[in-house]
């Protein structure tokens, strides 16, 4: 028996059930209407303690290890710092909770930054109620001649936007 | 519907009648000449085996000689030598500036450095291949220093 009209008859008949819900009226016993999972755009802000001497490069990994967290953007140092513009980063990771950033600058030593001064900036997007947690590691700090010096690296959280 | 050609049971002995029809009665060998067929055949068989074992026994001894030989001639045959380690190609990775075995960002920036400085640079580390070794080939070194992406770079 030829079933090919029922089975087309049912398949135009499939997407009236789907229009059907576009009048619904979120009902109070609706748990997804009623919770809609938090999201917020969120910064971290990554801060660099060298001591007396002057960075010339440096480069960080950072990774979410909690919370449902998207990597959206980055921004640099302050404005009339070596390091101001975004540093350079793999692009095909936006959107994902891992990144590598990194820069460097030939200028003068005396033009360096050093002591304790916020790094960069990371912009993410954070889904959900888990508090994001990150995971951090400073794998190149270097001086002026690309001697490699000790240097801290701490994390702060920005302002929720 | 049944074929009109088709065997129904009730044809059985009409086609056993036919059959004997066709081929006449069994035809009877006496006893005698069915056992003197079979000796014959018999003995033909065993002339033949004997024959063979006979040959093999004779030759035995030729092949383990030819094999013996063949494997002595086998082992003073010289050996294709595998290359010493030095003829070993190395895949060396021009990015890696500073030859610390992993590119990183102090890559990019010895090379900024010394380009900077208008000093002379290996041609291996114009990593775009257009020609020079400039910033361009700077800022390739610092994206794969940041790559995440497998084979990028």
């Amino acid at each position: 028996m030829n079933r090919l009209p029922t089975i087309v008859i049912v398949l135009m008949l499939l997407p009236l059930l789907g229009f059907g819900q576009l009048g619904r009226v979120p009902q109070a016993n609706d748990l997804e209407y009623q919770t809609p999972p938090r999201s917020i755009f969120s910064t971290l802000e990554l801060w660099l303690d060298t001591g007396d001497r002057p960075l010339a490069a440096y480069q960080i990994e950072i990774e979410a290890v909690a919370g449902d967290v998207r990597i959206v953007g980055l921004e640099g140092t302050e404005p009339g710092s070596v390091f101001a513009d975004p540093p350079y980063y793999d692009p095909a990771v936006m959107q994902s909770e891992r990144i590598i950033i990194a820069d460097f600058s030939t200028e003068a030593p005396e033009d360096l930054p050093a002591g304790r001064f916020r790094i960069a900036t990371i912009h993410l997007h954070v889904v959900g109620d888990v508090a994001p947690e990150f995971q951090t590691k400073l794998t190149v700090a270097a001086d002026a001649d690309g001697t490699e010096i000790e240097a801290q690296l701490t994390t702060r959280p920005g302002p929720d936007r | 519907m049944a074929d009109e050609h088709d065997l129904q049971p009730e044809d059985l002995p009409e086609m056993g009648r036919d059959l004997r029809r066709l081929y006449g009665p069994a035809v009877n060998v006496p006893a005698d000449e069915d056992a003197a067929i079979r000796a014959a055949v018999r003995r033909g068989f065993a002339e033949r085996r004997r024959t063979r074992l006979v040959v093999t026994r004779r030759l035995a001894p030729f092949a383990a000689a030819a094999a013996a030989v063949l494997f002595v001639i086998w082992l003073a045959m010289p050996r294709p030598s595998s290359p010493p380690p030095e003829s070993i190609a190395v895949e060396t990775e021009p990015a890696d500036f500073d030859g610390n075995g992993r590119v990183d960002i102090l890559d990019a920036f010895h090379l900024a450095r010394r380009l900077e400085a208008g000093e002379e640079v290996d041609s291996t580390l114009d990593l775009n291949r257009d020609g020079a070794v400039d910033a361009r080939d700077v800022d390739r070194i610092a994206l794969r220093a940041v790559s995440l992406t497998p084979g990028a770079g």
